[in-house]
């Protein structure tokens, strides 16, 4: 079963990677946005239908393994990535939007994972599937703000206020995680904050957005500065996302889930 | 955030962290813990008062206007992620390591420079919220948000101060009991007693494993069962014969309905040419019954994996009445909270025991409160963000 979920995140990502190719050309030649449109609902259509029949086959939320979660985050990066650009009026979000896809569809090829149909009682609540889902959605956003700041820093475009707009609606995203992560753990452990190693990961990534959030004015003047500092906030969504998983701390953390 | 501060304040804040740090690591026994009711109140509240006084009676002050600032909440934001920063990485306390012991941070949210990085972080958010109340834009919306999570931090920290937990283990038909012990080693007295009438641990069908020559392990795909088969590192697995509860009394596993008991299953494994490979019992090392495994040419060995554990739950008498305790589902008695943990792991099904918590806070509606304002406030901005282009 393993070998068709490769397969069709491997047709998800081409779809993706052909849309990004052609939203390059559509810079130059607008005759080209019916194709990046149709080649990106496909691939979202296909890794979509892969997330829906994941969930019927596990007979359970597919958010447990690392690899169920980078195919949310593919998915959720390209649907979002299309509801702010169409909320925000802007075509600039469609190659970082789709590459990010393809970025994670591309891990998941790399390094594919066993299907596994447990889940362990912890995770037997109404709170998971909207903690997870919104943690992953605040974090997609957050990555098409680094991935725009990092577009315009290789581009030399000073211009930061599409990335700025882009933390402004992964940041609230975040802190709504934030939350129902506390509510569920006090449901489940008898506390909201335990400082869990995951938790002050969590913390953390909220302090650099909140940060960043209040030096924005400051930071306008400098727009290098800012697309730079937007750009490296990033990595510490991925150390509370990925990395902690390889720090000394993980030996004491109860979010131990996604290891297999 | 807005205004720029007139005075220094980050620079104070700075000097005060690194004066607290300074304490600490030349007295690195000294723990500072709230107290209990009603003094954890007042110490969580207090300096919020006089920074929400300040910034609401004298919001044009220059201490108000640093106090309150954009970038005091940088600065104590990122003092509080400096202190904090021992817990994301390494274990703390006891299994700390010994040079973070010797910089202070063995145990940093009893330690001088976190009470400081929290002090400065609710004294900027009462202050900024004081003078916001009083004039600015979006004042509702800023103090929906702001208040919110002041709320919050003063609720966590007041309830910390005030906060009752306590560990228990019970026995399936013992005499009810109301006595925990709480973390400091007191005993706490529960509201009503409480008998264990019964557990259950309800586990998924077990999966296959197939130990590789080179040391690898890959993990079946599918729950087995009567008839099932299951592709694994290339081979088809097919299940012969299956015995739901088995012991194993010498090589080869018979039935033994007991709750202890792992299930045993004859399976049959074909390569990809076809050619049969082996045939035997499997069975997960249990309290019956050793493992039973399958020997294959190439060096590898098939297993069956202990089934994982699918919900467990304890049934419960307290106060005349019958309840059930599961992982996400606590029972709530007055004003207690009885979590269900653990059990005993090595029993498994068979286990007669069960750990609980209990856990009392009164500050939790406090939580609760500001948290349902911080979520309103956030919901808000992602409506209508705020951005430093559209702020006064």
């Amino acid at each position: 079963m393993s070998g068709a979920v490769w397969w069709a995140e491997l047709a998800a990502a081409l779809c993706w990677l052909l849309a990004a190719g052609a939203a390059v050309q559509a810079w130059r030649r607008p005759g080209w946005d019916p194709v990046v449109r149709v080649l990106g609902a496909a691939g979202l259509a296909i890794a979509g239908s892969l997330l829906a029949w994941l969930w019927i086959h596990l007979d359970r939320p597919p958010l447990r393994t690392l690899g169920e979660t980078r195919l949310w985050y593919a998915i959720l990066s390209v649907a979002a990535g299309g509801l702010l650009a169409w909320r925000l009026r802007t075509t600039a979000l469609r190659v970082p939007m789709l590459l990010l896809g393809v970025l994670f569809l591309a891990l998941n090829l790399a390094l594919p994972q066993t299907l596994d149909r447990t889940l362990m009682p912890a995770l037997r609540s109404p709170w998971f599937v909207p903690h997870v889902v919104v943690y992953l959605l605040s974090y997609a956003v957050l990555g098409l703000s680094a991935g725009v700041a990092a577009w315009h820093l290789l581009r030399r475009r000073d211009d930061g206020g599409l990335a700025f707009r882009l933390v402004h609606a992964g940041l609230p995203l975040l802190t709504i995680g934030l939350c129902l992560g506390a509510i569920w753990a006090k449901e489940a452990w008898g506390h909201y904050w335990a400082w869990d190693p995951k938790e002050t990961w969590a913390l953390l990534t909220w302090i650099v957005y909140v940060c960043l959030i209040h030096a924005e004015r400051d930071l306008r003047d400098r727009p290098r500065l800012a697309l730079a500092v937007i750009t490296g906030a990033f990595t510490v969504v991925l150390m509370c996302w990925f990395l902690v998983n390889y720090l000394p701390s993980t030996a004491v953390s109860v979010h131990t889930y996604t290891r297999q | 955030m807005d205004g720029r501060g007139g005075t220094p304040a980050p620079a104070v804040l700075a000097a005060v962290l690194a004066g607290a740090w300074g304490a600490q690591i030349l007295r690195p026994d000294v723990a500072l813990l709230l107290p209990g009711p009603p003094w954890n109140w007042i110490a969580a509240i207090a300096p919020v008062l006089p920074a929400l006084g300040l910034g609401a009676s004298r919001p044009e002050h220059a201490l108000s206007r640093s106090l309150g600032s954009g970038r005091f909440a940088i600065a104590s934001l990122i003092a509080m992620a400096v202190v904090s920063w021992p817990l994301a990485v390494f274990p703390v306390g006891a299994q700390a390591p010994a040079w973070l012991h010797r910089i202070g941070l063995g145990d940093p949210l009893t330690s001088l420079p976190f009470a400081v990085a929290l002090i400065a972080v609710v004294v900027n958010l009462a202050c900024s919220l004081g003078r916001r109340l009083r004039s600015g834009p979006d004042r509702l919306r800023y103090a929906v948000l702001h208040g919110g999570l002041l709320l919050a931090i003063i609720g966590g920290a007041a309830g910390h101060g005030g906060l009752v937990r306590a560990r228990f283990v019970m026995e399936e038909g013992a005499n009810p009991g109301d006595a925990a012990m709480a973390e400091d080693g007191t005993r706490i007295r529960l509201p009503v007693p409480l008998r264990l009438d019964d557990f259950v641990l309800e586990r998924f069908p077990p999966m296959l494993l197939l130990g590789r020559a080179d040391g690898t392990v890959l993990r079946g795909e599918t729950l087995l069962g009567p008839g099932a088969s299951d592709r694994i590192g290339g081979l088809a697995v097919r299940v012969l014969r299956w015995l739901p509860s088995a012991a194993v009394p010498a090589s080869e596993p018979v039935p033994f309905l007991d709750p202890a008991a792992n299930p045993a299953a004859e399976v049959e494994v074909v390569d990809a040419a076809g050619t049969v490979l082996g045939r035997g019992w499997l069975h997960p090392a249990g309290p019956v019954g050793g493992a039973l495994f399958l020997s294959l040419p190439d060096g590898g060995t098939l297993h069956l994996e202990a089934p994982r554990p699918r919900r467990f739950l304890a049934k419960v008498h307290a106060g005349g009445a019958a309840h059930e305790i599961t992982v996400n589902n606590p029972l709530r008695i007055d004003g207690f909270a009885i979590y269900i943990l653990s059990y005993d792991e090595d029993a498994g099904p068979a286990s007669r025991t069960a750990v609980f918590e209990a856990v009392e806070d009164r500050a939790l509606p406090a939580v609760y409160a500001g948290l349902a304002l911080l979520l309103i406030g956030v919901l808000w901005h992602l409506w209508r963000p705020v951005t430093a282009g559209g702020r006064p």
